[in-house]
């Protein structure tokens, strides 16, 4: 992109980008990365790699959706560093209390809640999404994050794998033990399934 | 061999990631057939995906329910550490 020579070169104004699109870059990191420091952190950091390539912005978009390009690669960058202190629970291990569906061995058969999952005409969408939440908050953060990247997103499996340098049996153990996870902890609240829209 | 709840779970959450082989597709129906906690396990996964993906406005909230915003300390320690690094050059 040498455009240097264009003289109605689009202009750009980093002074203004943290009031202009502050806001919506950290509501797009802190709802994967969950973790407020990080999702202001992955905000600093789009803004400092963006000045450092502002000569390649060709102006062929908007402003915003060009950071938002950088925002989405620096969350994904934020989520690989998570991956390297507990690198070694990475060898999906055979079992784990984590990946029952159902908190408990001896009762879970009879856990009538899951199976009966409640039609949730009745629940308030907003206090599905905050329980939602609440739940999700509670994943180990790296699992939450992938989770998210996998299902809001829905960036495929084989990029996330690249992505994140793990391999495809890693990944789905992550995204079992995510839904496994969110389910226990949902369960009897509501059927999403049923959700109202 | 029949297989646990436990393995069929994971197999279902594996459904989601790639096409099971045939052999195991029937063993998953099997016991779904038989398993209402495991049939309630395939639909709230799916269902799970569904809201996600139809609700992403619920996600973008703080945990007061307001939509998430930058807070004023981060705001000014961004655009401070952005100033410095415009005046650096």
């Amino acid at each position: 992109m040498a455009a240097d020579d264009h003289a109605d070169r689009p202009v750009i104004d980093p002074a203004a980008w943290v009031d202009r699109h502050g806001d919506r870059l950290y509501r797009y990191a802190v709802t994967r990365l969950r973790s407020p420091e990080a999702a202001e952190e992955v905000v600093q950091e789009t803004f400092l790699a963006a000045l450092q390539s502002a000569h390649q912005y060709a102006g062929t978009g908007a402003e915003g959706a060009w950071l938002m390009g950088i925002c989405k690669r620096k969350v994904v960058d934020c989520v690989r560093r998570w991956q390297r202190p507990d690198a070694a629970s990475d060898s999906p291990p055979p079992a784990d209390p984590a990946d029952a569906i159902i908190d408990g061995g001896s009762n879970w058969r009879n856990d009538r809640k899951l199976a009966d999952a409640q039609p949730s005409a009745n629940v308030e969408r907003a206090e599905f999404w905050a329980a939602f939440r609440r739940c999700l908050d509670r994943l180990p953060k790296r699992q939450a994050a992938v989770f998210m990247l996998r299902e809001l997103d829905k960036i495929e499996s084989d990029t996330i794998c690249k992505d994140l340098n793990i391999s495809s049996s890693n990944l789905w153990v992550l995204l079992h033990r995510a839904r496994a996870g969110l389910t226990r902890c949902l369960k009897g609240f509501f059927d999403p399934l049923e959700m109202p829209q | 061999m029949m297989r646990s709840c436990e393995e069929i779970a994971r197999l279902l959450s594996e459904s989601m990631e790639h096409k099971l082989t045939l052999g195991q597709r029937i063993e998953v129906w099997i016991h779904l057939s038989m398993c209402r906690l495991c049939a309630g396990f395939a639909r709230m996964i799916k269902g799970l995906r569904q809201a996600i993906r139809q609700g992403a406005d619920g996600l973008a909230l703080d945990a007061s329910g307001q939509p998430a915003k930058l807070s004023g300390d981060a705001r000014a320690r961004i655009e401070e550490t952005l100033r410095r690094r415009l005046e650096g050059g």
